[in-house]
């Protein structure tokens, strides 16, 4: 299930900075590949395509460094 | 033409870091300083990472009219600064350490919504239209002379957050005008008519803090978009009700397509959505909070609160 939500993730968020290069491993905040506007956009898109609710609290540099942080964002709201 | 003005700006965020590029392409304006507004919170460090990447000159600062911040822009003989997205109040000390003055940011159309939680009255008042402004700072709120001035359509179905981002982007485009009049050789200086000035402060919340259902479904609409800076924290409160002496709070609502008939507050439908009844329709509420303020869906506050229809919202919560 992991592997499916990372490649979903990916997607958005290529779809979201238009950039087609961004990959697993991209440091997305520190390399300044995605801003604040993107993480708003991203987290709801994230609700939108996989039904999860996702706090203001855990909308945070933390959750949002790489593409794995966000997988685990995702699938622990998913769980919960 | 003379020799470069050194500029300085004071902010945060999208805006702080986008405006700082327009300014690295301008050969009238040397911008060689930046103080990171760390008063609030940020959701990322844009402006602040972008300033080390480029090993950029900076201070963070969340008492920008201390001497710190005034020692650093003098030491650098910085002769005109722009606040950006800073949420700190400019004092008189600082104003008059930087010769040219300060040229500030705000998310209106000024002199209408000056003051705070511009885009949430706008939202709120039916606006069809919002802009942005960049003013000279003066010693009053917002009151300073206009340097220049956007406006933009405010689309259906906005909320806060969404029309905060479209004002950003307007101001980020607005700024290469502000850097073309600085070029052109003098920064317009246009008084705002204060007869039009409209003005609101932290202590004022549209549409008050319960959602009362006779009222409109318009304005309930409204009043609830007005609030709504998901998946943010508002820095309102919430549109608060209450069945069964439980309360909820309403982040998105959207009116009912079908005509509908029954006393205001009476539940219509209850299951993913939950349907009530207001003065002259009904509203369909889709996101949720429960008393706890956590966002939950809203078959889950169906459930847990054992809501039904035909049950009402108790009128303590409106009346």
């Amino acid at each position: 299930m992991s592997s499916l939500v990372t490649n979903q993730v990916l997607s958005l968020l290529q779809e979201i900075t238009s950039n087609s290069a961004l990959s697993e491993n991209s440091a997305l905040l520190a390399e300044g590949l995605i801003d604040s506007f993107d993480i708003i956009t991203l987290v709801n898109r994230l609700e939108e395509v996989f039904g999860v609710i996702i706090a203001a609290q855990e909308i945070v540099p933390e959750n949002f460094g790489t593409v794995p942080d966000i997988v685990r964002l995702v699938l622990a709201n998913r769980l919960s | 033409m003379g020799s470069p003005r050194h500029v300085g700006i004071i902010g945060t965020g999208r805006i702080a870091k986008e405006c700082a590029k327009i300014l690295t392409h301008s050969n009238h304006l040397q911008w060689i300083a930046s103080v990171v507004d760390s008063s609030r919170e940020t959701l990322s460090p844009d402006f602040e990472q972008f300033l080390q990447a480029g090993n950029h000159s900076y201070l963070v600062s969340s008492a920008i009219n201390e001497a710190p911040v005034i020692d650093y822009f003098e030491g650098l003989e910085v002769d005109l600064v722009f606040s950006i997205n800073n949420h700190q109040i400019i004092r008189e000390a600082l104003l008059e350490g930087i010769p040219g003055g300060i040229i500030n940011f705000h998310n209106a159309p000024l002199p209408r919504y000056a003051g705070l939680n511009a885009c949430s009255w706008a939202i709120y008042n039916a606006e069809s239209e919002h802009g942005v402004t960049w003013h000279w700072v003066d010693s009053g709120v917002d009151s300073g002379d206009i340097v220049a001035q956007k406006m933009f359509p405010v689309p259906p179905g906005s909320t806060a957050r969404s029309l905060i981002m479209l004002s950003i982007s307007a101001g980020i485009e607005l700024f290469g005008e502000v850097v073309t009049q600085c070029e052109q050789g003098a920064l317009n200086r246009l008084p705002q008519d204060r007869s039009h000035r409209l003005m609101y402060s932290s202590r004022d919340i549209p549409g008050g803090a319960q959602v009362d259902f006779s009222l409109s479904t318009d304005l309930i609409d409204r009043l609830v978009r007005a609030r709504n800076f998901t998946p943010l924290e508002s820095p309102l409160p919430l549109p608060r009700a209450s069945i069964m002496g439980r309360p909820f709070f309403l982040d998105e609502v959207r009116v009912a397509d079908v005509e509908s008939a029954g006393t205001p507050g009476l539940v219509i439908r209850a299951d993913e959505v939950l349907e009530i009844q207001a003065a002259d329709g009904s509203l369909e509420i889709t996101r949720v909070r429960d008393q706890d303020g956590q966002r939950i869906p809203v078959a889950s506050l169906v459930t847990d609160y054992g809501i039904t229809p035909g049950m009402h919202i108790d009128e303590e919560s409106y009346v």
